[in-house]
């Protein structure tokens, strides 16, 4: 029941902030309109999970916020794009849809935001 | 100039998502020149078309300046303010309406990091003790406009400045909060600040220098904390002094307003015979209200976020008052 919006392209290497290449842009229920442009963007991909609640992947949407309410971090945790699923990302078509079992080789591959924009 | 790029944000628009919007916008809004503007529909999928956020929309990574940015507005029609019976209350069947459903950091629908970001014509509320909106330390030149902000349990902030940013302007805006208003130092003008809270400190900011209120009405609150500046003026209070000077006390918010029990009645609206009708100062203050309304529509500006309508006279009373004039003319 799961549809995720995921960038493949760092917006802005370095850039506090910035959206990076693995950064979930949003979680969707199963069966969400997706406009033509996010459609079209060759910088995201549109994952669909059926039977998965969005609910199990709505944290990838979370921000690294610091003490002083500074969004360090546009998501606080990506995908690692060196992974096998990375590269599945970067060449899979803008639209594609995997089992449910496949959120599980998404979970192996997302990792913690650090410092310096490295995963 | 720069060029306002304009998408609509909506189910079948441009984008579907808030999220998909901001992070589509470029890079470096300085060098493409561009003022990224999204245009909000009430299709966020909850009741009424209301856009519920788990997780807080961020506004980052983009370098800006003070003429280009990221603006996020009501669509034309589509804010409370367009409601053929418009209230002054967050009403999801009133308008776009945009409310964070998460805890601790989710909590507050938006965010900010970057200075200079613009919100017209919005109803945001936090969850928990979570301000309706966040900005986050040291932005600068941020505007919130025409915006209902309610600080869903009122235990908390409705607005939250980081502190130590300067030059963000919020008015015509009704804030309903807590006992802490913000924690810098933002300009109000024509703002309603209601609470209903146990705890009830009227703080305006904590880490930054003083806001100044202007036109503002400040209500429910029992005790008057720091963070105002002098220069504020022209305000209107339940409490026995304000800071700054021209400032109406000691009035009863339920004589001002058209119900003040936080609920489905609840409307922040002024009312006739309202002490606030003619108070304020038309010096620096916006020239319309939340409204769209011109101000002034008396013989001065309301204080608060609304300008009262008075019903033109009907033809026989200006008739009665034209024969009278004429009567003291000739003597009569």
């Amino acid at each position: 029941m799961a549809e995720l919006l995921v960038c493949v392209t760092d917006k802005a290497t370095g850039q506090v902030g910035a959206i990076m290449a693995g950064d979930v842009v949003c979680v969707c229920a199963d069966g969400h309109l997706w406009s033509d442009r996010e459609r079209a963007n060759p910088d995201w991909r549109i994952v669909k999970f059926p039977g998965v609640d969005p609910a199990w992947v709505s944290d990838y949407q979370q921000a690294q916020i610091d003490v002083t309410g500074r969004v360090v971090f546009k998501r606080a945790v990506g995908v690692d794009m060196t992974t096998a699923v990375g590269s599945w990302l970067l060449a899979t078509e803008q639209e594609s849809t995997l089992a449910a079992e496949s959120v599980i080789d998404l979970i192996d591959a997302t990792v913690q935001r650090e410092a310096g924009g490295v995963l | 100039m720069a060029t306002v790029v304009t998408s609509t944000i909506g189910s079948g628009r441009d984008y579907s998502t808030l999220a998909a919007w901001e992070a589509a916008a470029p890079a470096n809004l300085v060098t493409s020149d561009e003022v990224w503007e999204g245009l909000v529909y009430a299709e966020g999928g909850g009741t009424d078309g209301e856009w519920t956020l788990s997780t807080t929309l961020t506004i980052s990574g983009s370098t800006v300046d003070s003429t280009r940015f990221k603006r996020l507005a009501a669509a034309s029609g589509e804010s409370f303010a367009d409601d053929a019976a418009p209230r002054l209350r967050y009403d999801t069947a009133k308008g776009v309406a945009i409310r964070g459903t998460g805890l601790y950091g989710n909590a507050s629908p938006i965010t900010t990091s970057e200075s200079y970001f613009e919100v017209e014509g919005l109803q945001l509320k936090g969850n928990n003790a979570i301000a309706g909106l966040s900005i986050g330390s040291s932005q600068t030149g941020i505007k919130v406009k025409r915006c209902i902000l309610d600080q869903g349990d009122r235990t908390g902030y409705a607005l939250n400045f980081g502190g130590f940013g300067s030059g963000s302007t919020v008015e015509n805006c009704v804030i309903i909060t807590g006992s802490v208003l913000s924690y810098s130092n933002p300009t109000y003008k024509n703002c309603t600040i209601f609470t209903d809270a146990s705890s009830r400190t009227f703080i305006a900011e904590i880490y930054g220098s003083q806001a100044i209120f202007t036109n503002c009405a400040v209500f429910g609150f029992t005790t008057l904390g720091s963070g105002i500046n002098s220069s504020s003026s022209y305000n209107a209070t339940n409490l026995s002094s304000f800071t700054g000077s021209n400032n109406l006390t000691s009035l009863t918010a339920s004589s001002q307003f058209e119900n003040t029990t936080y609920g489905a009645s609840f409307d922040l609206r002024i009312k006739t015979g309202s002490a606030l009708i003619d108070a304020g100062t038309s010096s620096g203050a916006p020239s319309a209200d939340a409204f769209g309304t011109s101000r002034p529509q008396g013989s001065a500006y309301d204080i608060g976020a609304h300008e009262l309508v008075v019903a033109a006279a009907s033809l026989s009373a200006r008739g009665t008052v034209v024969r009278q004039a004429m009567n003291r003319a000739s003597g009569y």
